[in-house]
């Protein structure tokens, strides 16, 4: 009697699943808001990173996007490029969001 | 005269307590968990440092190679039954492949937005 009582709760300890997943949020194009001031359009390759067609050091990026808005609220613009994995893509993400910027948009 | 000691307990009144608890517990589980649906394939979440908590509910899941998976349905019929849940709820949890090229992910997401959400959360596993 207590070993099958004990092997139903080991199972629904194993099965079940507590809280939620950890997600990073991603607005869509469409989620409102329009574009304002100057094009900021970042292309993340496998190996570099370009903003407006520039080439910049992931470091430094979040410090020119900045300079480039009004508010943290403004939209940037995201491209993976050649092949540029979703793993890639979301660390250059994660990083402009700890700095700050919230409306990141990834677009083709 | 007798001289042995007070008749000892029986084992089924010890085992009593324990099997108490054990139900306690079954009961616990029971009613605050919910099965995890397994995953549709193989995957393996991108990593992240900076995380929220998940608030959508509906999950489109992305292989690797781009396969999406919602609800029982694979490949281009899962954006199909994506649309009628828009209205209940503007935000979709995404679940893809770390290894998933971004232009693929880009290119479902259009999709998604055409179907009427808002924002996507995309599942990230801790550093």
């Amino acid at each position: 009697m207590i070993d099958v009582v004990f092997l139903l709760l080991v199972f629904f300890m194993l099965a079940s699943r507590f809280g939620t997943d950890a997600v990073l949020p991603l607005p869509l194009a469409a989620g409102g808001g329009t574009y304002s001031g100057p094009p900021r359009l970042v292309d993340i390759s496998p190996a570099q990173i370009t903003l407006n067609g520039v080439i910049v050091s992931e470091d430094a990026l979040a410090g020119q996007l900045q300079a480039m808005m009004q508010s943290p609220e403004d939209t940037v613009i995201i491209r993976g490029q050649d092949g540029a994995t979703l793993q890639r893509v979301i660390n250059v993400t994660d990083s402009l969001q700890a700095a700050g910027l919230l409306s990141l948009v990834l677009v083709e | 005269m007798d001289f042995s000691g007070p008749p000892r307990k029986p084992r089924s009144e010890q085992i009593l307590p324990r099997i108490n608890v054990v139900f306690l517990l079954l009961i616990f589980f029971l009613m605050t968990s919910q099965i995890a649906p397994p995953d549709p394939f193989e995957l393996t979440p991108p990593t992240a440092n900076q995380e929220g908590e998940a608030t959508a509910e509906p999950t489109l899941y992305i292989s690797a190679t781009g396969t999406l998976h919602f609800d029982g349905t694979e490949g281009p019929q899962a954006l199909n039954r994506l649309a009628p849940l828009a209205g209940d709820t503007d935000v979709l949890l995404i679940k893809a492949d770390a290894q998933l090229a971004a232009s693929t992910l880009a290119k479902t997401l259009t999709a998604v937005t055409q179907a009427g959400f808002a924002s996507v959360e995309i599942v990230v596993a801790g550093p």
